[in-house]
């Protein structure tokens, strides 16, 4: 990621610079979606949420601040749209189903030759795993460990603290650090 | 992209004391490495160029050479070989032809896409009709803005029916399948079909204040950069009026809905005046723009400081006004050239 620069991009935004627009568009138009499909369950909707957030992103160009972080301006527009949209949808029953039948973007993984098997069955466990922890606490995994937001962008996208947002992570990696635990303990060896 | 290789972060690091936990945690870290990095497929690829190019038309749509009938329009002349006509006369007559539709399309899309404003001068009220068939009045010192028949070209609708305020405007939406939103400096209403007012003036101080008739909006802030250059804690983000008297306002954040009088927010459309809790000076800019005449402040009223708040339901005049806001605050006026002086019977103003 050492090509991208959010703050130069933002700064040309409020400039009406298109071919900036494009830019920010391709780079953060899939993490989006994903980010927001952890939310909605549903690409299509999610594909919804976040183009609606590109052409809202365009028509406030003006208004933009390139000392704040465009990054986390862009997964809080989403993160607000997509809980606006489907708070009531949403139920943990729904989520283990849609975990198996509808893939997230990360798991388009082609077929694996036979020795990698394992990492393959060890992705679906992990994303199932993660699929069950508590809201706040997988939010904030997916968006640190995931999506790579700096510890201060989580916390603004999450109207949360800095300190909480860590509480969250913390937990979260030892909910699954006891699943990995049962299911092969060598692997926290590496 | 590789977000697989993630470091494990330096805060949380200090957040663990516990070295075995520490590392048995970075273990887990390092392991979700195998969730993290989706591989650009071709399909994830096309998704991405198909998304773009709708954006781009939502977005720009503004933009002249991505206007279809304009396109088609170059690329027949080009296509169209020098040798094919049936005779030079009438080839040539066929070209310029041709060339006259082009240009009359483009002038006619240029023209199509410049966007209607409709503005009301200072003292001036004005009604106006939008494209859907809702009205919108306009009070005084107003400016509205909207895409020539809510579309980019005719049969080319925009997705929502959308106009950009400065000023205070009151709304009577048709329903219609596609949403309407009034925009201001900071805020965006979304409405479905019903009657409200708006107003939205980005002058020092400026906020934006929602007021529902009947029927139901959505009220979302569109922080400008001096709301977001503000240190704390981001309040809410959106708020739903729902009922007759529902009203909020929106600074930085959007405050949570209380009621009002109906009748006080809307006396202007029956020529009359309201104000709540205003500061003087505020009030003096009011007075100008409804009535466009100068409200001067002598310096000593100014510092008298205080809000007042003042009702007139029904038309009246701007000395009538001015006399009242004096007996309230004690303080005195006097016409000038194009309207009033207010002062404070001091004597270090004569």
């Amino acid at each position: 990621m050492n090509d991208v620069s959010f703050d130069e991009w933002c700064r040309r935004l409020t400039e009406s610079d298109r071919s900036a627009y494009e830019a920010v568009f391709r780079e953060m138009y899939e993490p989006l979606v994903r980010y927001a499909c952890s939310i909605t369950k549903s690409r299509a909707s999610a594909a919804d949420i976040v183009q609606d957030v590109f052409v809202r992103l365009w028509e406030s160009r003006s208004t933009l601040d390139p000392s704040q972080s465009l990054e986390a301006y862009l997964y809080r527009s989403v993160r607000n749209r997509a809980y606006n949209l489907h708070r009531n949808r949403r139920t943990r029953s729904d989520k283990q189903e849609d975990v198996q039948t509808e893939p997230v973007g990360n798991l388009s993984r082609p077929p694996s030759p036979d020795d990698a098997m394992d990492a393959r069955d060890l992705e679906r466990h992990l994303e199932a795993w993660i699929a069950e922890l508590p809201d706040r606490q997988r939010e904030a995994l997916e968006l640190s460990r995931f999506e790579g937001l700096s510890h201060e962008d989580v916390a603004e996208v999450m109207e949360i603290s800095p300190r909480t947002v860590n509480n969250h992570i913390v937990r979260a990696l030892r909910s699954l650090r006891e699943r990995i635990r049962s299911y092969e303990p060598s692997l926290l060896d590496a | 992209m590789s977000r697989n290789r993630l470091p494990f972060p330096e805060h949380l690091k200090e957040h663990l004391k516990d070295e075995a936990d520490r590392g048995s945690l970075a273990s887990v870290w390092r392991l979700l490495g195998v969730v993290a990095d989706p591989p650009a497929s071709e399909e994830r690829e096309d998704d991405v160029d198909a998304a773009w190019e709708t954006v781009r038309q939502r977005a720009f749509g503004d933009e002249v050479s991505d206007a279809p009938p304009v396109t088609r329009g170059r690329r027949d002349r080009s296509a169209r070989a020098p040798g094919a006509g049936p005779g030079p006369r009438r080839r040539i007559l066929f070209g310029s032809v041709a060339l006259a539709i082009i240009l009359l399309a483009i002038g006619m899309t240029v023209w199509w896409q410049q966007p209607v404003t409709v503005r009301s001068a200072s003292g001036q009220q004005i009604s106006a009709q939008l494209p859907d068939g809702s009205t919108v009045e306009l009070n005084s010192g107003t400016t509205l803005r909207y895409q020539r028949g809510f579309a980019f070209l005719p049969g080319l609708e925009a997705e929502r029916r959308s106009v950009e305020l400065d000023g205070e405007a009151y709304f009577t939406v048709t329903h219609g399948d596609r949403p309407f939103e009034v925009r201001t400096f900071n805020t965006l209403v979304e409405v479905l079909g019903t009657e409200f007012n708006v107003r939205g003036r980005s002058e020092s101080g400026g906020a934006t204040e929602v007021v529902v008739a009947s029927g139901s909006v959505r009220v979302e802030s569109m922080p400008t950069p001096a709301d977001r250059a503000r240190a704390g804690e981001p309040g809410a983000a959106s708020v739903v009026l729902d009922g007759p008297g529902q009203r909020s306002r929106v600074t930085r954040d959007v405050e949570p809905p209380s009621t009002v009088d109906v009748s006080r927010v809307l006396a202007w459309r029956h020529a009359g005046f309201a104000v709540t809790d205003l500061p003087l000076v505020a009030i003096a800019n009011e007075l100008e723009r409804r009535y466009d005449l100068q409200v001067r402040l002598a310096p000593s009223a100014r510092a008298r400081g205080g809000s007042l708040s003042l009702y007139y339901s029904g038309e009246v005049r701007p000395e009538t006004i001015i006399h009242d806001l004096c007996t309230a605050r004690g303080l005195s006026y006097r016409p000038i050239s194009d309207g009033y002086e207010i002062y404070a019977d001091d004597p270090a103003d004569r």
